[in-house]
């Protein structure tokens, strides 16, 4: 029986991850057996949905997000097939040579999803080694022609202001791109995004994400495979809270008949 | 309080979808940042806490089912342990008795915070206050500090035996503040 308690005070050791592996079995040991342990143990732990938030809210240091999204990224993409990158995110290289050769990709929507996720992380290295890339692969020569299927206006709704745009879709050899130029957007927050929406009957889904510049344009390209003309209906650029609606939360500034 | 969408985000960072993790990483940040700086009372060290509980949800995929409880528990969890591992490699911490509340850097702005997770850290916060300081002292050393035992009883000048019963009083009286508070007492 005194050995019985000389474990049952271990708990505390053990609870906070200070016992060797060898007194560690032997007090898991004891646990699978001691019914007083099993719950004080249940207890503490439970303790986790309360006691975290005795903390003050601290801020966060600056730049942080993009440090620590930036070396998960980083290494993953590295580990990673080449093949798998995303193309052709941003505006800033687009060029009448944006012809890009890419190899196979994820779904559709891996594409504007990635996208999103680029710039919402605004400027660091991860988008500046995205560009790099993709700058190095613009050096190759064209053997498409692109073929510009559809031009259409955008016009501002009620909550757009003054904000104008266009709606390019470009045939490149087998697969479609869309081209958004905006101008005269409103300024974002934070985590604000601008999101394009490909609107089939009624069903809105997520096409390209971006963010404004500081003098309001925002630019975004993105590729559809297996495009069917008579699909969508109507093309929408919408401002939402952050880059994961799934269907438009916030208002539409931009919107054209397809 | 369950949270489906968190456990629908999970699954698709399995699948190695960024934007899953990112959304969940602003999700966290401000909660888990603010729990591993109360833990280590360091800006690097906590910043080093979140970038390792981020790294084992992308890279080793720590595996978390809903039999595990509350997403944001498990979550929480993984921080604790992980701040208490890197607290022990870091052998020149300063050790601080007390939580110096005041000397915090206080948030000017809360935006990503939820309004669920706001209400929780007031009535928590609250709670923890109405506790008698040795109280709340014993709560400091043996849950945010992660202390030994023997430490424990060091700093408390208790004796080790009476260690356990009195962090027992601590978290009972703490639970009834809570239920007071009107927060859901678990556990």
């Amino acid at each position: 029986m005194a050995n019985h308690t000389d474990q049952c005070d271990k708990i505390i050791d053990y609870f906070n991850g200070h016992l060797t592996e060898e007194e560690k079995d032997s007090f898991e040991l004891h646990l699978a057996n001691c019914s007083e342990c099993q719950a004080e143990l249940a207890e503490w732990n439970a303790l986790i949905d309360e006691l975290p938030y005795d903390s003050e809210p601290v801020s966060p240091p600056e730049g942080m997000k993009e440090r620590i999204l930036g070396n998960l990224f980083e290494d993953s993409d590295q580990d990673s097939d080449k093949n798998e990158k995303p193309v052709l995110p941003i505006a800033p290289i687009q060029s009448d040579k944006k012809t890009v050769k890419k190899k196979s990709r994820p779904s559709k929507w891996m594409v504007p999803a990635a996208a999103a996720l680029l710039l919402s992380l605004g400027g660091n290295f991860f988008l500046y080694n995205e560009l790099q890339e993709q700058s190095a692969q613009l050096g190759q020569s064209q053997d498409t022609i692109d073929e510009l299927l559809q031009f259409v206006t955008l016009t501002p709704a009620d909550e757009g202001g003054n904000a104008a745009g266009t709606a390019s879709i470009v045939r490149n050899g087998s697969e479609v791109n869309v081209v958004i130029n905006a101008s005269s957007l409103g300024p974002l927050n934070e985590d604000e995004v601008y999101q394009v929406w490909l609107i089939e009957g009624e069903t809105p889904q997520r096409a390209g994400t971006f963010k404004s510049s500081e003098t309001g344009e925002g630019t975004v390209v993105f590729t559809l495979d297996n495009f069917n003309p008579d699909q969508w209906n109507q093309i929408a650029v919408s401002h939402e809270p952050d880059a994961s609606s799934e269907t438009p939360e916030g208002s539409v500034v931009l919107s054209s008949e397809l | 309080m369950s949270e489906p969408h968190d456990i629908e985000l999970y699954k698709r960072l399995v699948q190695q979808d960024k934007m899953a993790l990112e959304t969940l990483y602003n999700r966290y940040e401000k909660l888990i940042y603010s729990f591993s700086y109360r833990m280590t009372k360091d800006p690097k060290l906590a910043e080093e806490v979140v970038q390792e509980v981020f790294m084992k949800l992308w890279k080793t995929h720590a595996v978390y089912s809903e039999e595990k409880g509350k997403f944001s528990s498990w979550l929480l969890t993984m921080t604790r342990n992980m701040a208490l591992d890197l607290i022990r490699k870091q052998s020149k911490r300063p050790t601080v008795e007390y939580e110096e509340r005041d000397s915090l850097q206080e948030a000017s702005e809360t935006p990503e915070v939820m309004l669920e997770e706001k209400e929780q850290t007031r009535l928590v916060r609250r709670a923890v206050t109405k506790l008698k300081k040795d109280q709340q002292h014993i709560i400091e050393l043996f849950y945010f500090q992660g202390l030994t035992h023997e430490k424990i009883a060091d700093r408390t000048g208790l004796p080790l035996g009476t260690v356990k019963g009195r962090i027992r009083l601590a978290l009972k009286h703490l639970k009834t503040h809570i239920h007071e508070e009107g927060g859901n007492v678990s556990g």
